[in-house]
């Protein structure tokens, strides 16, 4: 019950706000945050009361192709859970210091929220098919923020950064749904637990490298994985902060657990003849990510390519066919969700502030005109370049380390040279992180003068800067929860 | 091990922790920030004292339990600290000269806006500094040691407003980091091969393989991020410009800290490093480069904070080059020894220069001459922390130097690698530029010109009583005068035997606990030699004497020579005898940032090229989809002509292409 409450509150208030409110646009912006808000903190609730209690759900939906209506949790969907909604408060809150312009508000809020509840609904489903759809699901609200709420200066350019957006993802989604159905017409099940227990039994590996293609392509585009990532960066420059902050911290995050689902548990074999090219993708994804940050003069999309580099240790570290590899993926998963959630408020603020998010321009020193801002960015691009200590560390090491030790069944002279690869994708990190610092942090512009985050904003920030601090002190906390269902994925001997 | 002592391990690093956190809450406060601090030093060095008596007089050492061990299937990292008399020695040095700066630095920053966030910096970087020490686990000593790297980026940058302080700050976080690359490889290799990254297990897995190959590599990999923190040849010169920060700062990174670090880890890894000859090798030759070189820039620098920048590049290879050829018998004892003895001097001579350059408002050799004759309560620190630095007898930094002569002897007479003699001549080479370089700044900061003379003569006969200024009195004065605050009390040698009274930019007068700093660090740096005696480090208490005897006929000829050379006239600067074209190329270091800016200019030509191929060939077939799709769409509708005739034939043709492909594959 629990369970459907908290996918129910953010569909209903969805669907509830979009439908209504067309009109009386002034007085409906307050009302429709309040409604937001409130709905938000009530799904929250209840996914954390969801992740406490583990409760299954289970009807009969199409019995002629098995597919039926399971959500549960399990240690590896539960940090993702509690990020979303997380996330799903913060964004929230974050708008009410930046309304939302270019269309209703109720639409805007409406659409925050339907985001929401494809993205927990993609978490909780147990079935390949019921995933799928929630995965749809997403696509078209978030169309909607980009192409409606985006970044209005060049509108020609908005239009080509949304259509690219959904006419992508849906390339993906095909794919996808093409190697869905094979899984589940080969398999016989559509069960995500029955199909992770078989190991791909009686699959041979022919099939299942086909399948595992289709799927890791699908999925790839989604992640995204280098050479797929193209639509990425000006999806992000054009998205509302709202979109931007959930684009990266959660719809990423969906290709990567997918994989974990689709791939990675049911297709042990057909993954593993695969992730050594998997691996090579995510690792060019890493350094070329970086390097496109050195010389990029768009904050936004520097960040989005930044996203790429990070996404890429997470594919490193799922290829590696390991216990370490697989928690350090979906550690930096949320390292990435945290960190990427932290930046793009901040420039999202900055680039209202500012007008543009050039970096070409002169612009008053943060740290200046308004410290909170440059404090949150310095321990944002601290934790985005892997500083030990940061919640960014944890993930990136760990894939780097099961790189150079993989599973039994990997390449390992080919995977090592991936992680001494990886590891100086590191130094280019620590080398744009620097550059936006110098370029933005440091100096003595004092002009043009903005005013310091505050009320909602800087609570958002402050909470996200207290999350990298905590995390990347207390790994812990997240790592203990997936251990148990990692090391089943795996059937690891732990030592 | 007992509660008190595991609750004194974890109170050590988290004390300095919690004080950073705290601090950034209060930072805009000075007197609260201040008080934070200090109590956290404090808490620290008490903790620390603790510890090192536990170990000692309790023969307690052992590992202690952190944050708990991660489940990370076939590696085990249960994140342990490590107790025993190595760690316990260092965090007791580490307290004391974090102590120091703390209470230093509030009189030094007391006008600077920001002195909060500083101080809050300097806290957790001694926590870093305290992880690496106390870590039993080699991802905890790669948390502090890049905590470290990052905390030196904000306190060399600390003056944002200037594009030189930023620029240095960059150049040492980015020249670090990239030494690390090696460095975490060479982890990673010591941790896969052994399945775990708790050290003393994995120094007994690889002690069973002596002379493989891989162990080989990553030792050689950690020496790269050594020679990185280290600030050694060819990662060395983003340490001259770190003199951008704030000198407590400075003080800070090169005494007992950041550029120490890597002889601690070395030493912890002993064990495991004295396996691998080649290691050594590379190790001694590194050193034995980074030694002359950097003596030899030293001399000619311009800049006498600079001067004692090269000098800490210098010395560092002196205590890396004992591990590189300390035989097993001798242990890292000689390494940790020289550690602790320029630890105590190098933060005595960074806070004197400090004190000094606030009072002459400079740190060029220029603006310091006769620094220590207008201004003698800095006569008697200054003095001795070039003494020990020179390793003149029997001050701390001379025993220390014998030790890592000794070392170089035994190993030739033990082992007679090709290292050992390295180290043995190079380090006798040093020795003689190190008294070079000191003679040369003693020379120019005792300067006076022929009328200043005269001037300041008759200043001092003014002067009703000429008090000098020294440790004992520094002592005697806190003691009778201790409860006026710090703030208010005249510093009352400054006033009496300066002959420019008060320094023209309105800086207060030193505090006390500032003064008393000085004072202890004084102190240390000549009794600090004692510690060979006691069972705090592991040395045998000896001396090769006749080694002794020809260092110190060395030290001698040195100065006689450099004194010969220096000028009467000008600042007495015995380097200008090298010309000021040349001087300039020693102020830049022989150029090296000009190689470290061509290599970053590669990179950035390469991110250059990415992006190009971002846009014309990735992103282009997501165009050409674009393309493709209009193109058909395009097509379809020429295809649609609306004519009732042409969609028959369409029809017909459709109908008999399905009726051949439905017989022919009947």
């Amino acid at each position: 019950m629990l369970l459907l409450a908290a996918l129910a509150i953010p569909a209903l208030t969805g669907t509830a706000l979009i439908l209504t409110g067309r009109d009386s646009v002034r007085s409906s912006e307050a009302n429709a945050n309040l409604v937001s808000l409130v709905a938000s903190v009530a799904t929250a609730a209840l996914v954390v009361a969801t992740v406490i209690t583990r409760p299954k759900v289970d009807y009969q939906w199409l019995p002629s192709l098995g597919v039926r209506w399971q959500f549960s949790v399990d240690g590896i969907s539960a940090p993702l859970l509690i990020l979303t909604a997380a996330l799903g408060i913060a964004v929230v809150v974050h708008a009410r210091s930046y309304p939302p312009h270019g269309g209703s508000p109720t639409t805007f809020y409406g659409c925050l929220q339907l985001v929401e509840f494809g993205a927990l609904a993609t978490f909780l489903s147990r079935d390949a098919v019921v995933f799928f759809l929630s995965f749809e699901v997403v696509l078209i609200p978030m169309w909607v923020l980009i192409s409606r709420f985006g970044d209005s200066h060049d509108l020609p350019a908005r239009a080509d950064a949304s259509g690219r957006f959904v006419l992508y993802t849906v390339l993906g989604s095909t794919l996808m749904l093409v190697g869905i159905l094979a899984l589940v017409h080969s398999a016989g099940t559509a069960n995500l637990d029955a199909l992770a227990a078989a190991r791909g039994a009686g699959l041979d590996r022919s099939t299942q490298m086909v399948i595992a293609a289709l799927l890791l392509v699908g999925l790839g585009i989604k992640i995204p994985l280098w050479p797929f990532h193209t639509w990425l960066p000006p999806a992000h420059t054009i998205a509302p902060t709202a979109g931007s902050v959930l684009l990266a911290a959660i719809l990423l995050k969906m290709g990567t657990y997918g994989i974990v689902r689709l791939v990675i548990a049911p297709l042990p074999i057909g993954f593993g003849a695969l992730a050594p090219v998997f691996a090579a993708a995510g690792v060019i994804g890493i350094l070329w990510g970086g390097l496109a940050c050195l010389v990029e003069t768009d904050l936004k999309r520097l960040i989005a390519y930044s996203s790429v580099a990070h996404m890429g240790f997470v594919v490193l570290g799922l290829s590696s066919g390991t216990t370490a590899g697989l928690q350090a993926a979906l550690f930096a998963n949320i390292a990435h969700g945290v960190v990427s959630a932290l930046l793009f408020f901040l420039v999202g603020g900055l680039k209202e502030r500012w007008g543009s998010a050039d970096l070409a321009t002169a612009r008053a020193a943060l740290r200046e005109v308004s410290p909170r801002l440059g404090l949150a960015l310095v321990v944002g691009f601290a934790a985005s370049l892997g500083l030990p200590g940061l919640v960014g560390f944890w993930g990136e090491f760990l894939a780097m380390y099961s790189a150079w030790s993989p599973a039994a069944d990997r390449p390992e002279g080919f995977m090592r040279v991936l992680a001494v690869l990886a590891v100086t994708g590191t130094a280019v990190a620590a080398g744009y992180s620097l550059r936006v610092l110098r370029l933005i942090w440091s100096g003595d512009r004092t002009s043009p003068a903005h005013v310091d985050a505050h009320g909602g904003e800087w609570s958002v920030l402050a909470v996200l800067v207290a999350s990298v601090l905590v995390l990347g002190v207390a790994p812990g906390i997240v790592l203990n929860t997936t251990s148990k269902d990692v090391s089943v994925i795996t059937s690891e001997v732990s030592r | 091990m007992s509660e008190l002592v595991l609750q004194a391990t974890r109170m050590v690093v988290l004390a300095p922790f919690v004080a950073s956190v705290l601090g950034l809450f209060v930072a805009r406060r000075r007197f609260a920030s201040a008080v934070i601090a200090s109590t956290g030093a404090v808490v620290t060095l008490l903790a620390g004292s603790y510890l090192l008596y536990a170990v000692h007089h309790d023969s307690l050492a052992g590992e202690v339990s952190t944050i708990g061990a991660l489940p990370l299937g076939q590696l085990r990292m249960p994140l342990h600290l490590l107790v025993d008399e190595l760690s316990a020695i260092v965090v007791f040095a580490v307290g004391i000269v974090g102590l120091a700066i703390q209470l230093f630095t509030k009189w030094y920053l007391h006008d600077d806006d920001r002195y909060g966030v500083f101080t809050g910096t300097v806290s957790l970087f001694l926590a870093g500094m305290l992880l690496v020490v106390l870590s039993g686990d080699l991802v905890l000593t790669l948390v502090g040691w890049e905590v470290m790297g990052w905390c030196s980026y904000l306190l060399i940058g600390h003056y944002s407003r200037k594009d030189s302080a930023s620029r240095a700050a960059t150049k040492a976080f980015l020249v670090t980091r990239f030494a690390d690359l090696a460095f975490v490889i060479g982890l990673i290799i010591l941790a896969s091969g052994a399945g775990t990254t708790n050290i003393r297990d994995l120094m007994a897995t690889w002690s069973g393989l002596p002379g493989s190959t891989l162990l080989t590599v990553a030792l050689i990999c950690l020496l790269s991020g050594i020679a990185g923190k280290s600030a050694q040849f060819p990662f060395h010169d983003w340490l001259p410009d770190a003199m951008e920060g704030p000198t407590p700062a400075s003080a800070l990174i090169h005494a007992a800290t950041m550029v120490a670090a890597g002889t601690f880890v070395l030493a912890r890894l002993f064990p495991i490093f004295v396996l691998s000859d080649p290691a050594r090798l590379v190790l001694a030759v590194i050193t034995a480069v980074t030694m002359i070189g950097a003596a030899i820039l030293a001399f000619g620098q311009s800049d006498l904070k600079r001067l004692l920048a090269y000098s800490t590049i210098s010395q560092i290879s002196i205590m890396l080059s004992a591990l590189a050829v300390a035989p097993v018998t001798v242990g890292s004892g000689p390494a940790v020894l020289y550690l602790l003895s320029h630890a105590m001097f190098k933060a005595l001579l960074f806070l004197a220069i400090g004190w000094l350059s606030v009072l002459v408002a400079g740190t060029s050799a220029v603006a310091l001459a006769g620094g220590v004759r207008h201004h003698k309560q800095l006569r008697v620190p200054l003095g001795i922390g070039f003494l020990a630095l020179a390793g003149v007898p029997p001050l701390a930094g001379f025993v220390a130097k014998e030790y890592v002569l000794g070392a170089a002897h035994d190993n030739i007479s033990e082992l007679g690698s090709a290292a050992g003699w390295i180290v043995m001549v190079a380090v006798g080479m040093s020795v003689v530029l190190t008294a070079a370089y000191c003679t040369r700044a003693w020379l120019v900061l005792t300067h006076l010109s022929a009328e200043e003379e005269v001037t300041h003569e008759a200043a001092v006969k003014e002067a009703v009583e000429v008090e000098d200024v020294s440790i004992v009195a520094i002592f005697t004065e806190l003691a009778s005068e201790g409860g006026i605050p710090p703030d208010s009390a005249p510093a009352s040698g400054s006033t009496v035997t300066d002959v420019h009274a008060e320094p023209e930019h309105g800086h207060a007068d030193i505090h006390r606990s500032a003064r008393l700093s000085v004072g202890v660090l004084a102190f240390l740096s000549v009794v600090g030699g004692l510690i060979i005696f006691t069972p705090l480090v592991q040395v045998e208490p000896h001396i090769t004497w006749w080694l002794a005897a020809s260092s110190f006929v060395l030290i001698v000829a040195s100065w006689a020579g450099v004194r010969f050379l220096a000028p009467v006239d000008g600042i007495g600067d015995a380097a200008s005898r090298l010309g000021a074209d040349r001087m300039a190329l020693f102020d830049s270091g022989l150029g090296a940032d000009g190689v470290y800016v061509a290599l970053a200019s590669q990179v950035v030509r390469l991110a250059e090229i990415v992006v190009v191929a971002d846009r014309q060939v990735i992103d282009a077939y997501v165009r050409g989809t674009v393309v493709v799709t209009r193109w058909i769409g395009v097509t379809g509708e020429r295809v649609h002509t609306r004519k009732p005739s042409s969609y028959l034939v369409w029809l017909l043709v459709g109908l008999l292409a399905v009726g051949v492909v439905g017989v022919t594959t009947w």
